[in-house]
């Protein structure tokens, strides 16, 4: 079965340069380094990391709004660099993005009945009261009533934003939607609501969603995969509940660890120490060698290479020189 | 930092050089020629002798060429000669610039002193009463066309009450400082009365941004009084945004004198960037424009310095791409 | 003017309303601008009613007083000065208007273009943008007016004409007054432009005039509007300026401006005639400022209301 959408080894990096007509070039922010992700149709790969590890970079780049600076990004097995123009266009309908900020996500001088709309003008999809419908079905499947498209943006809350905005991106229907920290605004009680939501319409369409988050919890509940950023790079991909269990990073560990559970206690939890390095000079050898507990002389020299850990068959990934060992297989 | 300064050198001086091709453009463009100008004082010359006389001067070589010939001559400190005043156009700049200092001086200095204080004074108390007088009164100050307030001027004290003379300097061996003093007021009264407005406004706008800001705040609460908030914190960060804005006027001053000049017959820079351009006096306008210009460059790279150099937020090495 | 806090104000269309009916002055100037306006408009049609020939020379009835047939006396050859004074408004107000606005869509243009396509694009524009603010206003308008049309190509009679006169003035302030506007439309495409939505557009396949026209206009459209009210005082005592020194509408052709031109010689025979034209101006442009001013506070969010 063809991957719906592939990042080959995507590098994605940011000149730095000083103000003025002859800036001085003062560096490059490696947003992402040699990543490499495949997401299959009707899947949700998560994808988790803290701050500046570039994950929305890496979303970006997946949902074809940025160029990978290295690396090759394949919709359906065809590469996308290929394609120019019209059938650019046309390719994008495979992919929508949901973002971050409901505030800044919506225009605030379009209706949400034209911000809805426009997918479907843009790409001529039907006639104009066909638009108009579908615009009144997409409004319903994510709660909202019609009478909702004439009103504005400021006039909705947060949560109701989101929603909106989960509508637009399921105009063009698309096959993947790439969700950047969808629910990282909302407020708490809303995020389960908005959560819901898209289990629903992943289960109703088929959806694939690639989730990015800094919250393995709200990740959780959605994910088939997870894949773990640090740096620029994917230190650990796995399904699920491998990822959780048998967790083989150790940065990976101290996420999960970090979570806190009701009822945990304070035995458990070992905060890593120290801050995440700028991404502008990241550390020589294994990125997360100055904050790891398990660092040996090795990982500060070579860079550890995304591979399967011992004994945990050939769906778990984990890019250390010395993965944590495979727990028994006793409850967590 | 220096990097910078030498960036912006760089950049001023490209923007002076293209902008000279400009004005020189410009000012071949206006009615006439050097050549036109000497056959209307000797009519007896034949279109013969014109054609003969253009080729002789150049006149009848593409733009560029010429302006590349003016450009050399100018780099060495030749800017031609003034028709009008029957001496090297350099020569003619240097009183006139003397003048115009005078009188732009004295009034910048006047507006700078009333406008800054009555700022600080009427942020004391946004939308009061006094506040809002002195607003209008600003608004009014920008709104008058100065050829109208010099009118004004004339009519109620040189026409009227006759205390002042309506225009001009005093004749050599004339009464000394006091009559000096005498033929400047009215000029200066009326570019005072024009641009103090303006900056009123702004340092009042700065002076009550500043004082929205979280730290003033603080600073009151922890009980310092306020009019040692006001003076010591707030002012000296409020004035940061004024001085570029100074800086950045400063290039406007000159040729911003231009009408009061001529309406007053004061011999500045001014009135001579009118006559000459008035006067088809090539040479002399070509001058004074880029010499304008020039002020108005250094202005703003004073403010950008001015105002890196003030604030200490601004690190110029440290900000990111793109401007 | 800060461009940060107008496009920050720009999202709440809400109250922007409300704070502008708070402001009488502001509400006043628009109105006295609207009265002017529309006096100045029916021009033409005032003068047609009352009977009275705002160009008739009447040299047996100079420097007359105010009188029941010419409420405000007649000039130095015997003209209405009534009658003047608002078919000068009319041209004033037209030229003033027309001009703010070509320089709004001159510095729109550049401004959008600047802002949204970025890299070697930006950098020239506003290299050219830096390049003519350098230049000094005044004296640039002076040599502007001051050119000499038939070395551009343009037959003389023609150039002559008093409408082209007009069209003239307009397009020399368009050509130097578009640097504000440029500026400040820039400003705002950059923090509109990385904003989400405009993102989102993208990915949905817009191309670049839609997202132009659609997201980032709009959204920049408040300031652009201030930025232009303030702008038609500044252009109207301009006009006034050029036209005072006899280089910008030419007489017979009556603007406030040139009005004024013989003012000085005036100012001992009748002082009301250099009085007149100076004061209108000086109330259009006040008032232009003030709603301008207005606009500019009700945008502002953090206003102190």
């Amino acid at each position: 079965m063809t991957a719906l959408l592939e990042l080959d080894h995507v590098s994605k990096h940011f000149p730095l340069r000083g103000a003025g007509l002859f800036g001085a070039h003062l560096g490059t922010v490696h947003a992402v380094s040699d990543a490499s992700l495949a997401i299959a149709p009707g899947e949700t790969l998560a994808l988790v990391g803290e701050s500046g590890c570039g994950k929305t970079t890496l979303g970006r780049v997946a949902a074809l709004l940025h160029a990978p600076s290295a690396g090759r990004v394949r919709l359906n097995g065809r590469p996308v660099d290929e394609v120019r123009g019209r059938a650019l266009r046309a390719l994008r309908r495979n992919v929508q993005t949901v973002f971050q900020d409901p505030f800044g996500s919506l225009n605030p001088r379009l209706s949400v009945g034209l911000s809805l709309r426009e997918p479907l003008d843009i790409h001529r999809v039907g006639s104009p009261p066909e638009r108009r419908q579908r615009a009144e079905a997409l409004i319903a499947a994510v709660g909202l009533s019609p009478r909702d498209l004439g009103r504005y943006p400021h006039q909705f809350s947060g949560g109701q934003r989101q929603r909106i905005a989960i509508a637009r991106a399921l105009a063009l229907d698309p096959a993947l939607i790439v969700l950047d920290e969808p629910l990282s605004s909302l407020d708490v009680s809303v995020q389960s609501q908005v959560l819901n939501l898209l289990a629903e319409l992943k289960q109703a369409r088929g959806l694939a969603y690639l989730f990015i988050s800094h919250d393995l919890a709200a990740v959780e509940h959605l994910a088939d995969r997870i894949a773990v950023m640090y740096l620029g790079r994917v230190v650990e991909l796995a399904p699920r509940d491998q990822l959780l269990r048998s967790t083989a990073h150790p940065y990976t560990r101290a996420l999960i660890d970090a979570v806190p559970q009701i009822g945990q206690g304070r035995a458990r939890r070992r905060p890593l120490q120290g801050d995440v390095p700028s991404p502008i000079a990241p550390p020589p050898g294994c990125a997360f060698h100055p904050r790891c507990p398990r660092a040996e002389a090795r990982c500060r020299i070579e860079r550890p290479m995304l591979g399967p850990p011992p004994g945990r068959g050939n769906e778990h990934h984990v890019a250390c020189h010395f993965p944590l060992p495979d727990p028994p297989a006793a409850a967590p | 930092m220096i990097r910078y300064l030498l960036d912006r050198l760089v950049q001023s001086a490209a923007v002076l050089l293209v902008m000279s091709l400009v004005i020189y453009s410009l000012i071949g463009l206006m009615p006439g020629d050097p050549v036109d100008l000497m056959i209307s004082a000797d009519p007896k010359m034949t279109s013969a002798d014109a054609a003969r006389l253009r080729a002789l001067y150049g006149l009848d070589r593409p733009l560029l060429a010429r302006y590349a010939s003016w450009l050399q001559a100018a780099l060495g400190g030749e800017f031609g000669y003034s028709r009008l005043y029957a001496r090297p156009a350099l020569d003619a700049l240097w009183p006139a610039l003397k003048s115009t200092t005078a009188l732009v001086g004295i009034s910048f200095a006047l507006t700078l002193a009333i406008a800054l204080p009555a700022g600080v004074w009427a942020a004391r108390h946004p939308d009061g009463p006094a506040d809002r007088a002195i607003n209008l009164l600003c608004f009014a100050g920008i709104s008058l066309p100065p050829f109208w307030l010099a009118i004004l001027l004339i009519l109620l004290f040189a026409v009227g009450l006759g205390w002042l003379p309506a225009g001009g300097v005093p004749t050599r061996g004339g009464a000394g400082w006091i009559d000096y003093a005498r033929h400047l007021m009215l000029p200066v009264a009326t570019l005072t009365l024009h641009s103090a407005g303006s900056y009123l406004r702004f340092m009042r706008a700065s002076m009550i941004e500043t004082m929205r800001q979280d730290y003033i705040r603080t600073a009151l609460a922890k009980g310092a009084g306020a009019r040692r908030v006001l003076l010591q914190h707030a002012l000296r960060n409020a004035l940061i945004p004024v001085v570029t804005v100074v800086a950045l006027g400063f290039g406007g001053l000159f040729s911003g004198a231009l009408i009061t000049e001529t309406m007053f017959a004061w011999p500045g820079m001014g009135k001579l960037i009118f006559d000459s351009i008035m006067g088809n006096d090539y040479n002399l306008a070509l001058l004074t424009l880029l010499f304008a210009t020039l002020l108005t460059l250094v202005g703003n790279l004073l403010a950008d310095l001015g105002y890196a150099w003030l604030d200490p937020r601004i690190s110029y090495a440290r900000r990111e791409g793109g401007a | 003017m800060s461009t940060a806090t107008l496009s920050l104000a720009v999202a709440d269309g809400d109250g922007f309303l409300r704070r502008l009916a708070r402001r009488p002055l502001a509400i006043g100037s628009a109105v006295l601008l609207a009265l002017l306006t529309g006096l100045a408009m029916l021009a033409p049609a005032i003068a047609g009613v009352a009977g009275i020939d705002p160009n008739a020379v009447d040299l047996l009835a100079r420097f007359e007083p105010p009188s029941a047939q010419h409420w405000l006396g007649t000039d130095d050859i015997g003209r209405d000065v009534l009658m003047r004074l608002l078919l000068g408004g009319q041209v004033s107000l037209l030229v003033g208007m027309a001009a703010a606005l070509a320089s709004a869509l001159v510095g729109t243009a550049i401004g959008l273009a600047a802002g949204y396509w970025g890299g070697r694009l930006d950098a020239l524009l506003m290299r050219l943008t830096d390049g003519v603010i350098a230049l000094p206003l005044l004296p640039l308008l002076i040599v502007l007016a001051a050119v000499d049309l038939g070395k551009l190509g343009i037959p003389a009679d023609w150039a002559d004409a008093q409408a082209v006169s007009l069209y003239r003035i307009v397009l020399i302030i368009a050509l130097v007054g578009w640097t504000t506007v440029a500026r400040l439309v820039r400003g705002a495409v950059l923090s509109v432009r990385t904003r989400d939505f405009v993102l989102a557009a993208t990915g949905q396949g817009a191309g670049p005039l839609r997202i132009m026209a659609l997201h980032i206009l709009p959204n920049v459209a408040s300031p652009i509007i201030v930025a232009t009210t303030l702008s038609v005082g500044n252009v109207i005592l301009l006009e006034s300026v050029l036209s005072f020194l006899g280089l910008g509408i030419q007489p017979p052709l009556p603007s406030w401006g040139n009005m004024l031109t013989n003012a000085q010689e005036l100012v001992t025979s009748a002082p009301w005639l250099a009085i007149w034209p100076g004061f209108l101006i000086f109330v259009t442009v006040i008032a232009c400022n003030l709603l301008g001013d207005g606009l500019q506070d009700a945008l502002d969010p953090r206003a102190s209301e």
